[in-house]
């Protein structure tokens, strides 16, 4: 069983953000914050304490990246779950770790393991 | 020896000596000679006179006399000799002769020489004629075809060299009517499209169309071996009265008509036509036959060279029409011919190599490698690039090259066209993102199914119950999909939500629904849908909706920019706060405040059920171009 992760949800769409909540729980991990807007996300992605990110790419018209550029600068470790595939994500995130909507239990386990080792 | 003294002049001895002299001297001459003795003008002449003058030797008979001399040509200048004792000489006249049978037109030099006694009186004139028929019908052929090339030099309308070469000759022969006859042997016909007339009174043949037959087996078989057919006068031919008649109606007696016969076919024919009886010279046939022949040659050239301009015309109209770019290169890449559309769109000439100026400036470096490759190896060209249009604007064409090989298999030219594809371009873009944006939707809208599922399913819910409860809400959100597509996924009216999301469960009777129009966004309505969906659910199971007189009043405000929604059940059962937080209050309490970006409260008040929502409005609001 891996380690018990606090986690940071940005999802503005919220059947799923619930869904992922309790794939997390699941998981065995905890939900350390949930944001379905950009700015609620970006303060969080700042100041919560987190040990991993699950990030979709488009919050009500917005993009995500700017969270992923704080989380980051913090050394937290994230991952992108989206519906655009690849091809929404920015260049320069285009080597870490996205997950396709829609996603299994197993997939999220899976991804956050090799967001966290690098 | 001649007896003159039979003559009015007498015998020879008695003549003067100086007459004597005179008539030996006449007597001896080469040239066709005469004397004209005395007031009577008495003939002595030659041989070579009657010779070349023909007709009937008239030794001691009066000139005036005589019908075949040239007497007729130097009469009037005789008075004026004999007065002044001086020679005198006339040159180039004519005098029309039967020669041969035929009658002839013939042209005569005369020298007229006083004879003196030794007095100074006149004694007779002598007449020395030499005949220049050949010099001046050969000056006067010759002035015609001169007159006759300057005519069909230059002319580029084959009716303007008909028209000239049948006035010219009908002028030079003389004649009444002259014609062009376009034959055609498939159905046997002649048809004049337009003809030459002497003057107005003589009938015109244009227009009418004859059939070959009217002229007689004979003829047409003449004809068509191509030979010329000069006819003095039909009536000697074996046409028959009744053809002959017809043709004596259109003013034909005399003809001179000169076939063309090509690849063995009788395709035209030259007429020249007389009115009456006409003997023909044979030079008029010859002269005919001239003219007809340069006639076919100059409307064949003129026929060529207009079917050569009508086709370049068509080139060029072609070019200029077709909404595509055409042009041509040369083997080392240089354009040297572009239709005038392509400086219409970019305001360049795209001649040499200035096809590039025309491009966008991010494209140019791709073409030009693309052309060089072709331009090497003689591949064809087919490239989409952007053209820089004239306003500024930037249009997608594709261009395209084939080269033509010469017989040594080496490029001679590059054929190339530029064609605007921005609409399609464009389209297919905007296609792309469509189909980018569905992919985008469908996987979304997954994993909200996904969620649905994964909460319906998840406790201890009877199978059977979950799979009802799990399509309940998916027909739910099926029907705001409806009314998002209704609106083209921009918008859908607040009271359509919920009146569809209550229609199944009584509808009027059971709802009371009041507010002002409010259109959401589709992120909005579908959270909407799907929490009213769950308040329905749960009042139809446990409030307001379980009893027989129950109701629910939905009413929504616009306070300022906030929506503030409620949710309110009257006369159900006693309420009481339920021990376990089931999917429906967490989607409504957790969910749809973070769907709306607002809050979500649900108050279980004992006289019923009550849900109140609020919401900036310019966050649930359609927005332009928000697709969700």
């Amino acid at each position: 069983m891996a380690e018990r992760l606090r986690v940071l949800i940005v999802e503005d769409e919220m059947l799923v953000a619930m869904n992922i909540e309790d794939m997390l729980l699941d998981l065995g991990h905890e939900v350390a914050g949930l944001a379905s807007r950009l700015a609620p996300a970006l303060a969080l992605a700042e100041e919560a304490e987190i040990d991993a990110a699950v990030l979709d790419v488009n919050l009500a018209g917005e993009q995500s990246f700017p969270v992923a550029d704080l989380l980051d600068r913090r050394g937290i470790p994230f991952l992108f779950a989206t519906g655009y595939g690849l091809g929404g994500i920015e260049e320069r995130y285009r080597g870490r770790v996205v997950l396709q909507k829609p996603f299994r239990l197993a997939d999220l386990g899976a991804a956050l393991q090799s967001a966290i080792q690098g | 020896m001649f007896d003159w003294s039979m003559t009015p002049l007498g015998p020879m001895e008695a003549w003067p000596e100086r007459l004597r002299a005179a008539a030996d001297l006449c007597l001896r001459s080469a040239l066709p000679a005469a004397l004209y003795v005395g007031e009577q003008r008495i003939l002595i002449h030659n041989d070579a006179w009657v010779e070349l003058i023909g007709g009937e030797a008239a030794l001691g008979r009066p000139a005036p006399d005589v019908s075949t001399s040239l007497w007729p040509i130097v009469r009037d200048l005789v008075p004026e000799v004999v007065r002044s004792g001086e020679g005198a000489f006339v040159r180039e006249q004519s005098l029309s002769m039967v020669r041969d049978g035929s009658e002839e037109e013939r042209w005569w030099n005369c020298h007229l020489i006083p004879v003196l006694d030794c007095d100074g009186r006149p004694l007779a004139i002598l007449n020395q004629a030499n005949e220049v028929t050949r010099v001046v019908s050969a000056e006067k052929r010759l002035s015609f075809q001169v007159l006759l090339a300057d005519a069909l030099r230059g002319a580029d309308d084959p009716e303007a060299v008909k028209h000239s070469a049948t006035r010219l000759l009908g002028e030079y022969l003389g004649t009444a009517r002259v014609g062009y006859a376009e034959v055609d042997e498939a159905t046997s016909s002649a048809w004049v499209r337009s003809d030459w007339t002497a003057d107005p009174d003589v009938l015109s043949l244009a227009g009418q169309r004859t059939d070959l037959t009217s002229f007689g087996d004979d003829a047409l078989a003449w004809l068509r071996s191509g030979e010329v057919l000069m006819i003095p006068d039909i009536r000697l031919l074996s046409l028959g009265a009744e053809r002959t008649q017809a043709w004596e109606a259109v003013g034909l007696r005399a003809l001179i008509t000169v076939p063309l016969v090509r690849d063995g076919e009788l395709k035209a024919m030259l007429y020249v036509h007389e009115p009456h009886a006409r003997l023909w010279k044979r030079s008029d046939a010859a002269i005919a036959r001239d003219v007809a022949e340069r006639t076919w040659s100059a409307i064949e050239r003129a026929q060529a060279e207009q079917s050569l301009r009508e086709s370049e015309d068509h080139y060029r109209h072609t070019v200029e029409s077709t909404p595509q770019v055409t042009w041509t290169a040369l083997p080392s890449g240089e354009l040297n011919r572009v239709s005038g559309r392509w400086k219409d769109w970019t305001g360049t000439t795209g001649l040499g190599s200035a096809w590039a100026d025309g491009l966008h400036p991010e494209d140019v470096g791709r073409s030009m490698a693309a052309w060089g490759e072709c331009l090497k190896t003689g591949k064809a060209y087919d490239i989409e690039h952007r053209l820089g249009m004239i306003g500024g604007s930037f249009r997608w064409a594709r261009s395209r090259a084939f080269p033509r090989l010469g017989a040594d298999g080496k490029i001679l030219l590059w054929y190339g066209s530029t064609e605007d594809i921005h609409e399609k371009k464009v389209a297919e873009e905007h296609q792309r993102l469509l189909i980018n944006e569905l992919n985008h939707r469908v996987k979304n809208s997954l994993a909200t199914v996904q969620a649905i599922a994964f909460q319906t399913l998840r406790g201890d819910t009877p199978l059977a119950e979950a799979r009802a409860r799990f399509e309940a809400r998916l027909i739910a959100l099926s029907k705001a999909h409806n009314l998002l597509t209704e609106q083209n996924w921009e918008r859908a009216a607040l009271e359509r939500v919920v009146r569809d999301a209550t229609e199944h469960l009584g509808g009027e009777r059971r709802f009371c629904v009041s507010g002002p129009e409010v259109w959401l966004s589709p992120r909005a309505a579908l959270a909407l849908a799907l929490a009213l969906h769950e308040l329905g659910t749960n009042a139809a199971k446990y409030g307001a909706l379980s009893a027989d007189c129950g109701r629910v009043e939905i009413a929504w405000t616009d306070d300022g920019g906030t929506l503030r929604l409620d949710w309110k059940e009257h006369g159900g059962p006693a309420v009481a706060a339920p021990t376990r937080r089931g999917f429906g209050s967490r989607l409504i309490e957790q969910g749809l405040g973070g769907d709306l970006g607002g809050e979500a409260r649900i108050a279980f008040e004992a006289d019923g059920l009550r849900c109140t929502v609020e919401a900036a409005l310019d966050q649930i609001a359609a927005r332009e171009g928000d697709i969700g």
